[in-house]
């Protein structure tokens, strides 16, 4: 599983992966023998004539690749189209781009359930999910948007390779059928050894891939990807197209839906929200929402995501109601950000989900705080503040200043969320079946995010269960996941 | 048959230099920008050879790393490539397993500064201060530029991962 990152996790991950690079690299930093010139001084000559024998053939393929990066530099546009299918199952479309001149891009993203498409011009950005009812446009930056993500020469040579065909793989090149009656050569990739991530070395894992090549223009036609790892078998393939001229209508910044600019829409909370008082230590209190379906939304400032704060930890309500506290979101502000929250650089966005339906939904919220970290699951040390708060209504799931935050993603996710977190509690409240139905609704919801991703509460749900002594029931889930599992369907 | 990079690495050892001190470092640096072993080992050996050929510097790490960052720099123009490590729509290729891998791609799909900072603060494990003398910025700048590098690597990487979610 690849879990879903936020910013604040970026510096754990990265300083492990510096450890992590010279950790597996470190027998060339630690000779193991002492060198001895003489033999290697005499075998000199013959290690010269075997080396050129070698390059001979990588050099007609770093021809060929030479090539294709000068042509594909001088192309004006370029569209590809990429499908995916895991397990030998149908092909899915999944992304289909172009690219014309340096600053219009249009790329729509696919899974059968999440689709989304963004759209860049020199000066904005339009992001529209599928599945939400309203899209964003946001200014363009190109550095975090158009060069990092088209750049044609690296899709054609090294998309699969992360960068680095010759690391990995043996290269060759071989001419192949013409197509379209125009000469064509084919540039193979073969990993040298398993791919990374393998872990059975008795069954066939492997990878490879070959981009196909018109040999007059020495532009990438197609190509195709194959990955066997753990019994999965993954496939991809593109086919590109290039300097067509597109109408500029393709590139406006258009959409059917209602569009909302996050900066302005920040700039106006954040004028709201950096007035709000601040108590001593406490983090201040931004916002405290509640959605139709229970779940009551705080947004609090901090002054450092990192470091232990006064901040709301727990809510009480006046009806009894039984509350948890869901996975927290973070907002920090950036640079370019022209708002400002006072003293305070980060915003925090904390779910308390219901863990049951039976009551009515609470007007007013009791927030008591915490001195602990934000994101982290810990209670930490309880504070003795404690502040009642009304509560706003929501019209959706999550507060509506959530695309102010460019949290798109988020609100897709967050059904998610809420149902994960209700069969948590639930489970520790020891009411399985009340669990085994939170479970079963999560993997309902992965039907609206990524389907396959539903078998993981499939099998919770069928431990249920089987604790409560429904071993056939257990088995149909278990069945079901399964069945996920081996399509994929995304 | 050992290469000629083996035997530059075996002289690495003796005698036992500051300078060569830090060269796992500088090769750590090398690596996370342009994600290839046997050209962070030549660069790292040339920055070697580089810090103790001539008078030696105050922070002799700081030193070695500004070297490390011109040769990254003419490697990329060497390689006539317009973005380090740039590429797109890899999310296929790693399978779910292999973090570093992924970790490679993401960094590699962020701009030049963005890259840089990550890599001098936290996988080379500089001060914001060390990061604003080896970039020639301000500490402050160093910080704000990381801001926007963390979040850009957050995004890229639900972006490579995007599907993956589960």
């Amino acid at each position: 599983m690849v879990m879903t990152m936020n910013e604040h996790q970026v510096e754990n991950m990265l300083s492990q992966h510096g450890d992590e690079i010279t950790a597996r690299h470190k027998p060339t930093f630690q000779p193991k023998r002492k060198v001895a010139w003489k033999p290697i001084l005499v075998t000199g000559t013959a290690v010269v004539a075997i080396g050129v024998f070698i390059l001979l053939p990588r050099n007609a393929e770093a021809a060929r690749v030479q090539g294709m990066r000068k042509a594909l530099k001088g192309v004006q546009s370029m569209e590809y189209w990429a499908q995916v299918r895991y397990n030998g199952n149908a092909w899915n479309d999944f992304i289909h781009s172009i690219r014309q001149g340096d600053f219009a891009w249009m790329r729509v993203a696919k899974s059968r359930s999440l689709g989304m498409t963004s759209i860049s011009n020199q000066t904005s950005s339009m992001t529209d999910w599928d599945r939400l009812p309203f899209a964003t446009i946001g200014k363009f930056d190109v550095d975090d948007v158009l060069d990092n993500q088209e750049d044609p020469l690296q899709i054609a040579i090294t998309s699969y390779t992360g960068g680095n065909a010759s690391e990995e793989y043996n290269v060759t090149t071989f001419d192949s059928a013409p197509r379209d009656n125009r000469p064509t050569y084919t540039l193979s990739y073969v990993s040298k050894g398993l791919p990374k991530g393998a872990i059975d070395t008795s069954t066939e894992d492997k990878q490879n891939f070959e981009i196909l090549v018109d040999s007059k223009t020495n532009l990438p036609i197609e190509s195709s990807y194959f990955r066997n790892t753990k019994g999965v078998t993954s496939e991809i393939k593109f086919q590109y197209a290039y300097n067509k001229t597109y109408p500029e209508s393709l590139f406006r910044l258009e959409t059917k839906k209602p569009i909302l600019f996050p900066e302005t829409e920040r700039r106006k909370l954040a004028e709201k929200w950096s007035k709000v008082k601040i108590d001593g230590n406490h983090a201040p209190i931004y916002s405290a929402s509640i959605s139709p379906e229970g779940t009551i939304w705080i947004a609090f400032g901090v002054k450092e995501y990192e470091a232990v704060s006064s901040v709301p930890s727990e809510i009480v309500v006046s009806n009894g109601a039984k509350y948890v506290r869901g996975s927290e979101r973070p907002y920090t502000l950036q640079p370019k950000d022209s708002e400002n929250f006072g003293d305070r650089k980060d915003v925090i966005f904390t779910p308390f989900i219901p863990v049951y339906d039976d009551k009515s939904l609470p007007a007013k919220v009791g927030i008591k705080y915490a001195k602990r970290e934000t994101y982290k699951d810990s209670a930490g040390s309880d504070e003795a503040k404690i502040v009642s708060v009304d509560l706003i209504a929501n019209s959706w799931n999550v507060p509506s200043y959530f695309p102010s935050f460019n949290m798109g993603r988020a609100i897709l996710e967050f059904p998610l969320n809420f149902w994960r977190t209700r069969a948590k509690a639930r489970q520790e409240l020891g009411d399985m079946l009340g669990a085994a139905k939170a479970f079963e609704a999560e993997a309902d919801a992965y039907k609206n995010f990524v389907e396959y991703g539903g078998y993981k509460p499939l099998l919770e749900a069928a431990k249920c269960y089987e604790s409560l002594g429904s071993p056939e029931k257990a088995t149909a889930l278990r069945e079901h996941a399964a069945e996920l599992q081996r399509t994929r369907i995304r | 048959m050992i290469s000629l990079r083996r035997l530059v690495f075996a002289n690495w050892r003796r005698p036992e230099t500051e300078a060569s001190a830090h060269v796992a470092e500088v090769y750590r640096y090398v690596f996370a920008r342009i994600n290839h072993a046997e050209e962070s080992e030549d660069i790292a050996m040339e920055v070697l050879h580089a810090a103790t050929s001539g008078e030696k510097p105050e922070n002799v790490r700081a030193y070695m790393i500004g070297i490390a960052r011109r040769k990254v720099a003419d490697h990329f123009r060497q390689n006539a490539r317009s973005q380090p490590m740039s590429g797109t729509d890899e999310r296929f290729v790693t399978g779910d397993s292999d973090e570093f891998l992924r970790i490679q791609m993401v960094l590699g799909r962020l701009a030049e500064n963005y890259q840089e900072c990550l890599v001098l603060k936290y996988v080379c494990g500089f001060s914001s201060e060390e990061v604003a003398r080896i970039t020639d910025t301000t500490p402050g700048a160093v910080d704000n530029t990381l801001q926007r590098a963390r979040k850009a690597f957050a995004t890229e990487w639900n972006l490579l991962n995007g599907d993956d979610d589960e």
